[in-house]
């Protein structure tokens, strides 16, 4: 197994994890094998020094807390008992095309599953299938559990019967993605006209309701002028008590009038709430929340933390002190 | 040596190691390699879980050599939780030999015994 394929190979059975997650393990093991390679190693020892394949990814995976055989669909056996059942699907598909319909009935697993996934999963195996004779070929002990009688007997048979299932299937996916593209555009235009006709609805609503809104605002704004007039000549002394009253309400009312029109504005997604509320309020929009990861790479770039070291530098002094002192008094 | 052993404390000499200074995988590999004789492979998910839980954080930093490497930093968190463990482990360490030196004894008053008789 060269650099090339043992990579793949990890990416394929830790396919669970996240994308990014994926790249970073991944990428650390590159370099791991580039240095080891760079110190005069041969791809194949730094990766033998990893050992078991199968314990490794079972690790990797434990540390998501993943259960370590999602991956490969609950299997029981290891490879040989995988190659076994694959062969049995074979004879059976050989006979009728209803393959995959078949698959779940075979009981290869306790639960019953669909279509679709069984056919993901046999195309998953039948992609790792040429690795795995690969791995056949070399004497090195690799843990993967191969039964003698599979070693020997009729691999190029073998293989070509993968070949021509891999191409069935092919075929077969082809045509189930013709329909489903069908269907696809089909609900996919419903839906766009479902999210038009509802937005133009919205929008005529919000645009009335902000008008009523906005009258509401300026007639409530021109009234506490008035009301600021009045209240000037209430104090000069004319009497004007009830009509400076008559005022506060007004402004009252057309206040919460304006709020009450605010409130009535359709919202369902965020941008819509944007476009409706970007004259009134949220001018002032809340901060982004700081990112910590900059200021760890930050951190890690500027500098090479010499005060931080020294401190364990002392630190280290003084615990070797310690050290000694102790075993003196011993 | 016993594999449980070693599995045991890798997470503290991990601990430690990053504690001392920052490093990045193949270097950390090497340094836990120089006290337990481990698998190198299993560094890796180990380093991970740490990060996960927060102990670690990691960091680019270019390298003359390659690509940019990533160094682990221990935290807070992961100075409480390796002196938790050293602790433990100190602890531990002591109980057995306690207990592996009274036996000891045992053994050799019993033989002493057997000789004043005999």
């Amino acid at each position: 197994m060269d650099k090339r394929e043992f990579l793949s190979a990890l990416e394929q059975s830790l396919s669970v994890l996240q994308e990014d997650e994926l790249k970073d393990i991944i990428s650390e093991y590159e370099q791991h094998i580039d240095i080891k390679v760079e110190k005069g190693l041969t791809e194949e020892e730094a990766i033998e020094d990893f050992g078991s394949f199968q314990e490794l990814t079972a690790e990797l995976l434990e540390a998501y807390h993943v259960r370590a055989d999602y991956a490969l669909g609950g299997k029981k056996g290891g490879w040989a008992e995988k190659i076994r059942s694959q062969r049995k699907k074979k004879v059976t598909e050989e006979e009728s095309s209803g393959v995959f319909e078949e698959g779940g009935e075979e009981g290869e697993r306790g639960e019953p599953s669909g279509t679709g996934r069984q056919m993901k999963r046999l195309r998953q195996v039948l992609s790792r299938v040429p690795e795995t004779w690969r791995g056949f070929g070399k004497p090195s002990g690799r843990k993967r559990e191969t039964d003698p009688e599979e070693e020997t007997g009729g691999k190029t048979r073998e293989i070509r019967g993968f070949k021509k299932l891999g191409r069935i299937l092919r075929r077969k996916e082809g045509r189930n993605m013709m329909r489903d593209g069908i269907g696809r555009g089909i609900r996919w235009t419903v839906r766009m006209t479902v999210c038009a006709v509802s937005g133009g609805v919205r929008l005529v609503w919000n645009s009335c309701w902000i008008l009523f809104a906005f009258t509401a605002a300026c007639f409530g704004l021109a009234s506490l002028y008035g009301l600021g007039v009045l209240a000037v000549l209430l104090a000069q002394g004319y009497p004007l008590t009830g009509v400076t009253l008559g005022c506060l309400g007004l402004v009252m009312c057309m206040c919460s009038a304006a709020v009450f029109g605010m409130t009535m504005l359709k919202r369902r997604r965020r941008d819509v709430r944007k476009k409706g509320a970007a004259g009134e309020r949220r001018l002032g929009a809340d901060p982004e929340p700081e990112v910590k990861e900059d200021e760890i790479s930050q951190w890690g770039e500027e500098d090479p933390d010499l005060p931080e070291d020294e401190d364990r530098k002392t630190e280290a002094a003084r615990r070797e002190e310690e050290r000694t002192c102790v075993e003196y008094i011993r | 040596m016993n594999a449980q052993f070693k599995k045991g404390v890798l997470e503290l000499i991990v601990l430690e190691s990053v504690r001392k200074r920052d490093m990045y995988g193949y270097e950390l590999v090497e340094e836990v390699s120089k006290v337990v004789d481990v698998n190198e492979g299993t560094i890796y998910p180990l380093l991970k879980r740490l990060t996960n839980e927060r102990y670690f954080e990691t960091y680019l930093r270019e390298s003359r050599e390659g690509p940019p490497r990533k160094y682990y930093h221990v935290t807070a968190a992961g100075i409480l939780y390796r002196d938790q463990l050293e602790r433990e482990w100190t602890q531990l360490s002591d109980r057995v030999w306690q207990f592996l030196s009274q036996n000891g004894l045992e053994g050799e008053q019993r033989t002493e015994g057997r000789d004043r008789s005999e």
